[in-house]
């Protein structure tokens, strides 16, 4: 659910990085903050465990700058991945306007990314968010180990409409702002006909 | 699915009118409303634009932990949170289900005249949030001017640099 301030001439958006655990999405979410100029993102908040996983969420604000005289504005946040932490992750779908979902290419992850994909159902589901409307990016991350699965082969089970899907390498930052870009648009284009 | 909130001008500024009374009244450093999903609505006081967002989504995200919890004890929800330290402190109330008030203070304000305010403060609040959702709900209301209207897909393309 966008915040649209015409006093102030600002739109906030909320994206949400989802997948499994260890597959790369406080990775996406620290390369965008490392990549973007300064003046344009808050801090960056992360709520991790000692180990640095995420215990609660990551999160920052982008300022992508001004459409037609409202400022946009991206709240991104990412979701704990470890099965365990369900509760945490409903409350960070609340309100979302748009999912990215950052899978694991590597063999040994492909029931953990089914298994996430299932559970980002049912999160959507309790907040009776249509996945049919909702935008959505699939990104296929790691694509640099050796142990991977064949991009068609992740296409045919975890994508589940005609999604963009984005190849990256999240350590590397290859794909990341691509991913970034991909689902702003789907957002703002899904606005766009939402306020007509 | 929820639809998107939106805010007018009108009352945007009774918003803005109240949070500045209330800060004159209570002494408080930095008063600003946030919604349940993290996004600041208004504020008064001295922050910057990025760390006010993510102390909204901080506060977001520590109520809806705190009222899940109040939920697994079978309680009501809570309406105050109060956090105290020796410099500055919070005092968070609920407005709404969905927007939340929220109190930076140090130790030059007193926290009997801040509950005392911030009690009639989000009794107005609560109206004018009222008032929004009726406007949200009257298609009438809405204003002409989207902001994507007319957004092509190349204005979208030129705020990423491309």
């Amino acid at each position: 659910m966008s915040f649209l301030n015409y006093s102030t001439k600002e739109i906030n958006f909320k994206i949400v990085y989802y997948g499994p655990g260890l597959s790369g999405k406080t990775t996406n979410i620290k390369k965008i903050y490392e990549k973007v100029k300064s003046d344009s993102k808050g801090k960056l908040v992360s709520l991790a465990t000692e180990t640095e996983r995420t215990l609660f969420f990551d999160f920052f604000p982008l300022d992508l700058g001004t459409v037609k005289g409202y400022k946009v504005k991206f709240h991104l946040y990412t979701v704990p991945g470890q099965i365990y932490y369900s509760s945490s992750r409903k409350l960070i779908m609340k309100g979302v306007d748009g999912v990215v979902f950052v899978a694991d290419s590597q063999r040994e992850r492909f029931e953990a990314n089914i298994e996430s994909l299932h559970d980002m159902f049912d999160n959507l589901k309790e907040y009776n968010i249509d996945f049919t409307t909702l935008p959505y990016v699939l990104q296929l991350n790691k694509r640099d180990l050796s142990n991977i699965s064949p991009v068609i082969e992740l296409n045919a089970t975890l994508r589940k409409k005609e999604e963009p899907v984005v190849e990256a390498i999240s350590l590397k930052g290859d794909g990341v702002i691509e991913t970034l870009k991909s689902i702003s648009k789907l957002i703002m284009v899904n606005v766009k006909q939402k306020l007509r | 699915m929820e639809e998107n909130f939106i805010i007018y001008n009108e009352e945007y500024v009774l918003i803005r009118n109240n949070l500045n009374d209330l800060k004159e009244n209570t002494g408080a450093e930095i008063i600003f409303i946030t919604d349940s999903e993290g996004h600041c609505i208004a504020s008064t006081g001295e922050m910057e634009d990025s760390r006010l967002n993510s102390i909204s989504s901080l506060i977001a995200g520590s109520i809806a932990a705190v009222n899940s919890i109040a939920q697994m004890l079978n309680i009501e929800k809570f309406g105050t949170i109060l956090t105290e330290s020796t410099q500055k402190s919070l005092h968070i109330s609920l407005i709404n289900e969905k927007t939340m008030l929220i109190v930076m203070f140090d130790k030059n304000s007193n926290l009997g005249i801040i509950r005392l305010r911030v009690k009639t403060a989000t009794q107005e609040l609560e109206k004018i949030f009222v008032k929004i959702n009726e406007k949200l709900h009257s298609s009438a209301m809405r204003e002409n001017d989207s902001p994507f209207e007319g957004v092509s897909d190349e204005d979208i393309d030129e705020i990423f640099g491309d």
